[in-house]
């Protein structure tokens, strides 16, 4: 009896305690993976956000809120609404495409689902720059739509395309475009299809029930998407400084002036991690709204 | 043509990749009636249910609804509405709105539904509900919710899918008078789905029995208990004993000689029209209830007793079911019905007499409640 007591723990442990020291000694690897990428540069630039910029770029270590002032300075207020306004943009628009989308692969199609997501997915997988080269070639002055244009006898001067608001908001929706599809999908892909029988059942045409009941109870996957959507945007920079122009200047652009031009390595810290704290607040925002549907 | 009838199914055939899952059913229903489909599971109930609400096409045969040929119109063209096996209530409305769902969509003025919606939970009894969250309500509650959300649109006909599958034998029993009620109250025409026998006699003008997705029967209640058409019917409602027989000879007077087991000689009634002709195979079914224990051979001449051995004795409650090995080449084991079953053992007349498992009992039966049924099929 005293024997087994005593074998007991062991056995626990060898049982169930290995199995959780092995389990994390698993999760190391990413762990540290996410300590030395994320959590370290963000702690650094948070440091980095009260100290002074120094002679020549450096930075010189001396307790300041200063970079935060500057931050909120209305100087910067517009800057921050253009980078929102894109970024809503974008959003809005991968929705309105991204819903239909996502309806119809989940409900139409039966047998090349996988492959049609794949296809999707692959903005994710391909480089940004070969992205951005491919809009160039497609929208340039001698681009791929101004040549065609011209020799059908459309148009005589070529068409400024490139470096417009138009094209950066092209790019950022070819990238962001997934990110918005696949939360819908899989919210669509769970819904109880017994709620849409129900609602015809009781009279609900195609677009009753769509209003009434598949788009209310998907609603956790449209704020997951549009947040997927909307935080990468307001931080991009790529698109605006390859395919825009002055008139295109984003939060990103600024941010990344600072730490490339400027030589300003603090106040782009300070309004990095601002910028992050508005995304946190967000997030914290679509998590509760989820938490009060999920109570339904 | 069809004009008479509420709803008309006409040779629906429907088979899901290859495997059928209704064959050649035909179905005729009338105005205020209350029909059940009853089956096994798996049988084809809820896809029937599935053609009739719009919800599936048959692969050929056609759906009537008030003489209109409705086949391939989608659910929400036709004025039937479905209580669902899991209710399906809408979890983004509360009760209001879910009950209101259908108004809503015809746009009525809010008064209108407002009233609407307050007859129908008192109706099912859930007056002051409205405001609650469907995840708040009980399996019993959610189910009448369902109940009233689908009748609130005043359909023509309403199916019913297993609705009280759920719910604990108690409260399913008040809910099946409750339903009844509610059917005769609004005179509306219900088709109830359930597997189990004996809410489908409890509640319904006519029953439909399906086995493997054909009709096997469809009358009413009794009609269904009393005069089986198959062993299947005769076993599914009510546990028939199911023996083999042999047809010597059609007496005048509706009756006929058998041999039963191919030991016994009996007298039993039959109907004009036999499946069979003298001298070939048939089935009789005899129910446990009709079948009476005795500890020795009867002295009346009308009816036989076989000696048999008690095999044992299953107890439920206000009741006893025996289980029974005739001596005879019979190899199979049938089941009678003793009321008087005490706990002592040592029981009045139609009890077991003392008998304990082992032992040795007659059971008597009478021609007169034995079922000429036709030879069961191969398939
Ligand atoms: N969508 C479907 N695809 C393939 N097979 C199906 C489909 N729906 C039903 N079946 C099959 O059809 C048969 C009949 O199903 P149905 O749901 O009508 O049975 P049921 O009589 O309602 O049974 P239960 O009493 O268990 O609800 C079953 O064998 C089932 O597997
Ligand atoms: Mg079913």
């Amino acid at each position: 009896m005293s024997m087994l007591k005593k074998i007991d723990p062991a056995l626990s442990w060898l049982i169930g305690g290995r199995r959780q020291t092995a389990s994390q000694l698993l999760l190391l690897p990413a762990s540290a993976w996410l300590a030395c990428f994320m959590l370290a540069p963000i702690a650094l630039l948070f440091v980095v956000s009260f100290a002074q910029r120094g002679d020549y770029g450096a930075i010189s270590w001396t307790f300041t809120l200063k970079n935060y002032a500057r931050s909120i300075d209305p100087r910067y207020f517009p800057v921050l609404m253009r980078s929102a306004l894109y970024a809503s943009t974008t959003t809005a628009v991968c929705l309105a495409l991204g819903y239909p989308l996502a309806y119809f692969i989940s409900f139409y199609v039966d047998k090349h689902k996988n492959l049609l997501l794949l296809l999707l997915m692959l903005p994710l997988w391909t480089s940004c720059t070969v992205e951005i080269y491919a809009w160039i070639i497609i929208l340039g002055r001698e681009g791929l739509i101004n040549s065609l244009l011209t020799q059908i006898g459309l148009i005589d001067e070529p068409l400024r395309l490139l470096n417009r608001p138009f094209a950066v908001l092209i790019g950022l929706i070819h990238t962001y475009f997934p990110f918005m599809v696949l939360p819908l999908y899989s919210s669509l892909e769970k819904l109880p299809k017994a709620y849409i029988e129900a609602s015809k059942d009781l009279g609900g045409g195609p677009w009753a029930t769509l209003w009434r009941v598949t788009f209310p109870l998907t609603l956790p996957g449209v704020f997951a998407g549009c947040m997927l959507t909307f935080i990468p945007c307001m931080g991009d920079f790529l698109m605006a400084e390859f395919l825009g122009g002055p008139s295109t200047y984003l939060v990103g652009n600024l941010i990344q002036n600072q730490f490339l031009t400027a030589q300003d390595w603090p106040f782009g810290s300070s309004l990095s991690v601002l910028l992050i704290a508005v995304m946190m607040a967000g997030l914290y925002l679509q998590q509760t709204l989820e938490k009060k549907h999920a109570s339904w | 043509m069809t004009g008479s009838y509420l709803l008309e199914l006409k040779n629906i055939h429907k088979s899901f990749d290859s495997h059928r899952v209704l064959n050649d059913v035909s179905l005729q229903i009338r105005e205020g009636e209350f029909l059940t489909l009853l089956g096994p599971s798996g049988c084809g109930k809820t896809t029937t249910l599935r053609i009739i609400g719009g919800f599936e096409q048959p692969d050929s045969g056609e759906v009537y609804l008030n003489g209109a040929r409705v086949t391939h119109l989608p659910p929400y063209r036709r004025n039937v509405h479905t209580v669902f096996q899991h209710y399906a209530l809408f979890p983004h409305y509360n009760v209001f709105e879910n009950v209101a769902f259908s108004m809503r969509l015809k746009t009525l003025p809010p008064q209108t539904i407002e009233k609407e919606v307050k007859d129908a939970l008192s109706l099912v009894a859930l007056s002051g509900f409205e405001k609650r969250k469907v995840s708040q309500l009980s399996g019993g509650q959610q189910q009448r919710i369902a109940l009233a959300r689908s009748l609130v649109g005043k359909p023509s006909l309403l199916l019913l899918d297993e609705p009280l599958g759920a719910l604990d034998l108690k409260l399913r029993e008040s809910m099946q008078l409750e339903l009844k009620k509610i059917q005769q109250k609004l005179k509306m025409t219900f088709v109830y789905v359930t597997h189990d026998q004996q809410e489908a006699l409890t509640m319904s003008d006519r029953i439909v029995v399906f086995n493997h997705g054909r009709i096997e029967q469809c009358g009413p209640a009794r009609e269904i208990y009393e005069k089986p058409a198959s062993s299947f019917v005769a076993d599914f409602l009510g546990n028939a004993n199911i023996l083999a027989a042999t047809l010597l000879e059609i007496l005048p007077g509706s009756r006929a000689e058998i041999l039963l087991e191919g030991e016994i000689k009996l007298k039993v009634p039959c109907a004009e029209a036999l499946p069979v002709a003298a001298g070939q195979r048939l089935c009789v079914a005899i129910r446990p209830e009709k079948i009476q224990l005795h500890s020795g051979p009867s002295q009346d001449a009308s009816k036989v007793s076989l000696p048999c051995v008690l095999n044992d004795v299953v107890y439920l409650g206000s009741s006893a079911r025996v289980l029974l090995s005739p001596f005879s080449g019979c190899a199979k084991t049938i089941q009678a019905t003793v009321v008087k079953y005490g706990r002592s053992g040592a029981d009045s007349a139609g009890g077991l007499n003392g008998t304990a498992p082992g032992g040795t009992i007659w059971a008597q039966l009478d021609g007169d409640d034995i079922l000429l049924l036709p030879p069961e099929s191969d398939s």
